[in-house]
């Protein structure tokens, strides 16, 4: 798997790059840059690029960065093949109401996708996929598995998961054409405290609405333990879907409770009424998480342990009750040697 | 309320210091169970099992119900097995069968009898039961659990136990999973519920259809003969 790239300066100095080239779509995020700053650490990886519509959320120490617009795909798919991935982590997938309004998501998803994965199909150095995708493929029709494992055919009902489904169709074209192996990890929901998730922001309202009929259970997946999972793939090079799951699970109600917010039981109609007045306090609710409020989503994650021996550190409680515990940000003066 | 405990004792003996110290542990199991609900401090797995919520339901089930238990020494103490059960109705039989297995082994038992339906559903699903769909048996078996499935319902003819559904059984033959014959014998409207645990019928893991349906014929003779020796031959009428 490990390769090494060579290149030739003026003098005639030949230099050797040992590891492999990683292209991270979607470095802009909290997950891409995370990814990002555990692969600089890694012994395996040579050139790390990345591209996206925002900078990085950290400093990257070797990373290069590209910032492109959503609708530039000559730009996108220039700056791919100039790279020539070996890797190529395809994270660039943006959920509704976290950053991008509904519309906005929808058509970067499809578009990144298509210039990133279609033009990674290009490059000869191809040797493997990696895409961040969504328990959310599954569903949750009534009647439909409650806890569906891999071998569960997606049947999406939310805009969101019809998104995460349209990529990974676009993923699997793509690695079929490269006769690569790609990997489809299907992430339970990522909080961690900074994250911008409109499921973290409905948790952290002083009043959450909950089901009145029924108070279903959800996991969870904290984002550390989701870059993880996406490095370990990158490592491993399996072929097909992984769900990446926390262990355990929380329910709608005991959620609002571990943060000492208030449930308010809403059944019927009143779901619409909710919505709005909770879009009014700045947490919208895209179908996607009204969906996890009112039925639950949960899926097996046994076949990541047997296959990439990964299993998330953090349970899901733990992921609910970090996004409740603000750290104490610690105000560093300047010594006074830099002061001079 | 130790002050009280306190001169109970000295009155009563040992008998009542007994009785005082599981009232205590109640007092305090109770308190422990509301504080634990109204913080979130309580554990849910990811079918939506709530385990203190099943111990505080125990105690009401046997107000509904008794159980005689026999053959429980089939249970495999650890590790995931397949209970077969018969129904007639099927009512009171996914929670006769949870109940009365917990009662005589501890083990609790995932019922696959939880429609997907509000109120119905979610309530069942907290006191262990999951969702009747293979993938939900499959997902129960593989996480170690011990898992009941009911045969097809007889409701007219009594003394005969329906065809067992070869997709639930397709998954459990794959794991190779123990499946154990469960005869249960009672009435809706009765209190008494006589439950007869068969021999486990082991087998190899196999992703063979003639093995699954082989299996299916073998469980529903060995749910039959239980229930036709727990069962009187009716000469008379």
């Amino acid at each position: 798997m490990l390769a090494g790239v060579a290149g030739e300066l003026d003098g005639g100095t030949v230099i050797t790059v040992v590891g492999v080239r990683v292209l991270i779509s979607g470095m802009g995020g909290e997950l891409g840059t995370r990814v990002a700053t555990l692969l600089e650490r890694e012994s395996w990886v040579g050139a790390i690029s990345g591209i996206d519509i925002d900078p990085p959320r950290g400093r990257l120490r070797r990373s290069e960065f590209h910032r492109f617009e959503p609708g530039d795909r000559r730009r996108t798919v220039r700056i791919v093949r100039e790279f020539e991935p070996e890797v190529v982590l395809h994270l660039g997938v943006y959920e509704p109401h976290a950053r991008s309004t509904p519309a906005a998501a929808a058509a970067r998803n499809q578009s990144v996708a298509v210039s990133v994965l279609g033009a990674a199909t290009d490059c000869r150095s191809l040797q493997a996929v990696v895409v961040r995708s969504g328990i959310e493929v599954y569903g949750r029709r009534r009647g439909s598995p409650v806890r569906p494992d891999e071998s569960v055919a997606p049947d999406p009902t939310t805009a969101f998961g019809h998104q995460l489904l349209g990529v990974e169709q676009i993923a699997t074209d793509a690695a079929r054409a490269a006769e690569v192996p790609l990997t489809l990890l299907r992430l339970a929901p990522v909080l961690g405290a900074h994250i911008p998730s409109p499921l973290g922001r409905l948790l952290r309202l002083p009043v959450m609405p909950v089901n009145m009929l029924a108070d279903p259970a959800f996991t969870l997946l904290h984002v550390d333990d989701a870059a993880r999972a996406v490095l370990v793939a990158a490592r491993a090079q399996v072929n097909g879907p992984l769900n990446i799951v926390s262990s355990g699970a929380v329910t709608t109600v005991q959620a609002a409770r571990l943060g000492g917010r208030l449930p308010m039981p809403v059944v019927g109609p009143q779901w619409k009424v909710a919505a709005l007045l909770t879009n009014l306090l700045g947490a919208p609710l895209p179908d996607h998480v009204l969906e996890l409020v009112r039925r639950g989503r949960v899926a097996d994650g046994a076949l990541a342990l047997e296959v990439l021996g990964f299993s998330p550190s953090r349970s899901t409680i733990d992921v609910v009750r970090r996004i409740f515990e603000w750290e104490t940000i610690e105000h560093r003066r300047p010594s006074e040697a830099v002061a001079a | 309320m130790s002050t009280t405990a306190g001169s109970t004792v000295g009155e009563t003996g040992a008998g009542r210091r007994s009785l005082v110290s599981r009232g205590e542990a109640l007092g305090h199991g109770a308190v422990g169970f509301i504080t634990g609900r109204i913080t979130g401090q309580h554990e849910v797995d990811p079918w939506g099992f709530d385990d203190g919520l099943a111990e505080v339901a125990d105690p009401l089930l046997r107000l509904r119900w008794s159980f005689d238990v026999s053959g429980a020494a089939n249970v495999p103490a650890a590790g995931p097995a397949l209970l077969v059960a018969n129904q007639r109705i099927g009512w009171s039989e996914p929670l006769v069968l949870a109940a009365g297995i917990h009662e005589a082994t501890g083990r609790r038992t995932r019922v696959l009898a939880a429609p997907d339906l509000a109120v119905v559903g979610p309530v069942l699903r907290r006191l262990g039961c999951v969702l009747h769909h293979p993938q939900e048996l499959t997902g129960v078996l593989r996480a170690g659990e011990v898992a009941g499935l009911l045969l097809d319902r007889q409701i007219r003819r009594t003394g005969h136990v329906g065809a067992a559904d070869v997709d639930f059984l397709a998954s459990a033959v794959a794991l190779g999973v123990p499946l154990v014959p469960v005869a249960l014998l009672g009435h809706e409207t009765g209190r008494k519920w006589r439950l007869r645990i068969g021999t486990p019928l082991r087998l190899e893991p196999r992703r063979n259809p003639l093995a699954v349906a082989d299996a299916a014929d073998t469980i529903r003779a060995a749910v039959q003969e239980l229930v036709d020796e727990a069962t009187p031959p009716r000469w008379l009428w």
